[in-house]
């Protein structure tokens, strides 16, 4: 069975196979139709579109400095709210966020090695729940976020650095693998009941 | 051999994160697109998409209100969305097996792990532009076929064979 659909301004047109409960949706060319130009380079790379857009990236780049600043104020300022909430009412959706995006964005901003704590500390909030959290490790974190942007270190070259990321991983996966095991062994001891 | 010229397209940028919102427009800006509109989290995403309908929309993974998972099976509602064949590249920094899966099923058309380069972006818009999948609708699930490497001809002449498997005098 085949159908076409009426084309809406940018919506496309289709036209549809059946496979029993399966259907399959051929989308009309539209974009290719659209943005799609012949180009002299045979390998299909745009070389000249992405030079342009990193040199518009490095323009933004005198930037950086003060938006990695801003991002570890963030940091700080949630887990500050973190800390100072009992057990109980903790909420560490602010926090994962702050480091989230710390994780996503340090090393565009030239900071790789606190992308990689931020990596860490992101990866803790986002597997343990919230009463099982450490809180002294997550101070170890942000502690280290904040240190390497004071100190600028901005290369794996400083062996401190590396060290604390390297024990600080490493902490953080045996804490993950424990508390599943714990979670794994609490279930099988209630199936058991 | 083809390029895309950006400067044709209409692009939808959501993330929360004011400065990575900045970085995405200066790239698609030196791609030389023109029209860029931005939204802030899911829900005005969502707007935004009904509003301006983009050639393609950009988001984040992890916003609040609604995430961008949530966004795109939103997006995807092939009988509600005002287009549920707009390809959709998500920004993550969530590069596990499990979440590339999770955001697949969703109807993710292409994913860019953070940190993003303007040569990554590139390819990723290229991708939905010159090579799109065809869709797939079934019970559950709809959304650009899951399987990448497929190509729109490997369905040819299969429907007209489906179709006689299927009637009663075969």
């Amino acid at each position: 069975m085949t159908r076409s659909q009426a084309s809406e301004s940018n919506v496309p047109t289709t036209f549809e196979q059946d496979f029993g409960e399966t259907r399959v949706i051929h989308v009309s060319g539209t974009l290719r139709a659209k943005a799609a130009v012949h180009n002299a380079d045979p390998s299909g790379a745009d070389d000249l579109s992405i030079a342009a857009a990193e040199s518009a990236m490095k323009d933004l780049s005198g930037d950086f400095q003060n938006w990695m600043g801003d991002e570890i104020n963030r940091l700080v300022a949630a887990f500050d709210d973190y800390r100072s909430k009992g057990p109980g009412e903790r909420d560490v959706t602010n926090l994962f966020r702050a480091a989230h995006d710390i994780r996503g964005q340090a090393a565009a901003f030239g900071y790789p090695l606190a992308a990689e704590i931020a990596g860490s500390l992101a990866k803790l909030l986002d597997k343990i729940e919230p009463d099982y959290l450490p809180t002294q490790l997550i101070a170890h974190h942000v502690d280290a976020v904040r240190a390497i942007y004071r100190s600028q270190v901005r290369d794996y070259a400083n062996p401190v650095a590396v060290q604390i990321i390297h024990t600080l991983k490493r902490t953080i996966d045996r804490l993950v693998e424990a508390r599943a095991n714990a979670i794994a062994e609490e279930q099988k001891m209630a199936r058991g009941r | 051999m083809f390029r895309v010229d950006c400067s044709r397209l209409r692009f939808l940028v959501i993330d929360d994160n004011g400065f990575m919102r900045r970085i995405v427009r200066s790239l698609l800006h030196g791609f030389g697109t023109r029209e860029v509109t931005e939204a802030e989290d899911g829900a005005a995403g969502l707007e935004a998409f009904a509003t301006y309908l983009p050639d393609i929309v950009i988001t984040d993974w992890s916003m609040p209100v609604f995430d961008g998972i949530e966004l795109t099976k939103m997006i995807r509602q092939p009988d509600t969305s005002p287009n549920p064949f707009v390809p959709i590249i998500m920004i993550t920094g969530y590069p596990e097996r499990s979440r590339v899966f999770e955001a697949r099923d969703a109807g993710v058309s292409e994913m860019l792990v953070k940190p993003i380069s303007a040569k990554g972006l590139y390819l990723r818009i290229a991708k939905v532009v010159l090579n799109p999948r065809p869709f797939i609708r079934t019970e559950n699930y709809f959304g650009p076929d899951r399987r990448h490497l497929v190509k729109a001809e490997a369905y040819k002449g299969r429907s007209a064979a489906a179709n006689l498997l299927k009637s009663p005098s075969a």
